[in-house]
């Protein structure tokens, strides 16, 4: 009884199923009028040839993409970019007009090399480039110091050496510093003169 | 020789040429789909043709990517829905919509009367339909369109357009089911 009743209702729905499908189909059966394909083949033909249209807007955005990512990696990439460090390796002679010469009298000066060993040398076009700037010297003294300063600040010894330089800053200065305070008189006193010798 | 030189450039078809004549015969098996496609959403004959014709002027100037019959044809479809609703929602004012009912039966004026809120009540109901299951009914119900053809149309899957349909027949049946009973027997 209810595999009679199921098959009934099943066949009711796909009658259903049927009937809504031909009303469908008859509402949507609807042609269009006969000049309907000449007026397409009109609007066609007003249209320009889809000749070369594609490729050259393709050619286009190829080109762009191609120049974004250029312009991204010169900007992202640092090794690409040419810093413009001064006199790096350029010549070891000094120009004379530029030398100071700090070392102290008897010892011979020296020039401090101021780039890594293995840094890329700039070609003669660059070198060109690059303004001629004056080159310092140091003492041999001072350089070691410095040394023994980055030396001590590698080791961790930084807490000591700020202790140090602040028992320093306690000490009396040199005397060629004591310089004695400007006093600066009011300027009352000058104009009331000068009128009075007037 | 001469005569083989001769004969050469009848033969000889430019890409241009051959273009046109690959689109000629898209546009003459698929207008009446464009055509059909954009009716399912206006249901004016008029502004089907227009967007129809809209459509096709937009499928040429692509015609080079479009080549394939499938891919044209799935690309026509796509592009005439979408311009069609286009059109809808910017002439919501456009009240009057004529109504064509054809039917190979003779018609008396009450059968008209009938078959016309007949189709009315069809196309609200349709028109109830989330976009997605409106766009599988219509294209199931335009020239007898099998699940393969409907789901190559949209390229989707087959399953997907099946459980489309099931869904959106289901709800209509809810909403038609006064007239799915007094349908008449062809």
């Amino acid at each position: 009884m209810d595999g009679h009743e199921h098959s009934g209702a099943l066949r009711d729905t796909v009658l259903k199923d049927a009937a809504l499908e031909r009303e469908i189909e008859s509402a949507l059966a609807v042609d269009p009028s006969p000049e309907f394909i000449v007026r397409i083949r009109a609007r066609v033909a007003a249209e320009p040839t889809p000749t070369m249209r594609w490729y050259s807007w393709r050619l286009v955005s190829v080109t762009t993409a191609i120049g974004a990512v250029a312009i991204a990696a010169w900007f992202v990439w640092p090794s690409a970019r040419v810093e413009p460090l001064p006199t790096i390796g350029v010549s070891q002679t000094l120009p004379e007009t530029s030398v100071v010469d700090a070392t102290p009298k008897g010892e011979p000066a020296r020039v401090l090399q101021a780039v890594h060993p293995d840094a890329p040398r700039m070609t003669r076009q660059q070198a060109r480039i690059v303004p001629t700037l004056p080159e310092v010297l140091i003492p041999e003294n001072e350089k070691r110091g410095f040394e023994l300063l980055l030396e001590e600040l590698h080791d961790g010894k930084d807490a000591a050496i700020v202790a140090r330089a602040a028992s320093r800053h306690d000490a009396p200065g040199p005397p060629w510093l004591d310089v004695q305070p400007v006093v600066i008189e009011p300027l009352h006193d000058v104009i009331v003169s000068q009128g009075e010798g007037q | 020789m001469h005569e083989r030189v001769d004969r050469l450039p009848a033969t000889l078809v430019t890409p241009d040429e051959d273009l046109e004549r690959e689109f000629e015969a898209r546009l003459v098996e698929s207008s009446t789909l464009a055509f059909r496609v954009a009716f399912g959403v206006l249901r004016h004959r008029e502004d089907a043709e227009d967007v129809a014709q809209e459509a096709f002027a937009k499928a040429y100037r692509s015609f080079r990517q479009l080549r394939d019959r499938a891919r044209f044809r799935a690309w026509l479809v796509r592009m005439t829905w979408r311009l069609a609703l286009d059109r809808v929602r910017t002439e919501r004012r456009r009240s009057a919509r004529e109504l064509v009912f054809e039917s190979d039966r003779p018609t008396t004026a009450d059968d008209s009367t009938l078959a016309r809120e007949r189709a009315e009540r069809l196309w609200a109901a349709i028109d109830e339909l989330p976009e997605k299951l409106r766009l599988v009914v219509v294209l199931a119900g335009i020239e007898g369109h099998d699940m393969k053809e409907v789901s190559a149309l949209l390229d989707v899957p087959e399953g997907t357009v099946k459980s489309r349909l099931f869904i959106a027949r289901k709800r209509l049946r809810e909403r038609l089911s006064w007239m799915v009973t007094n349908t008449p027997a062809r």
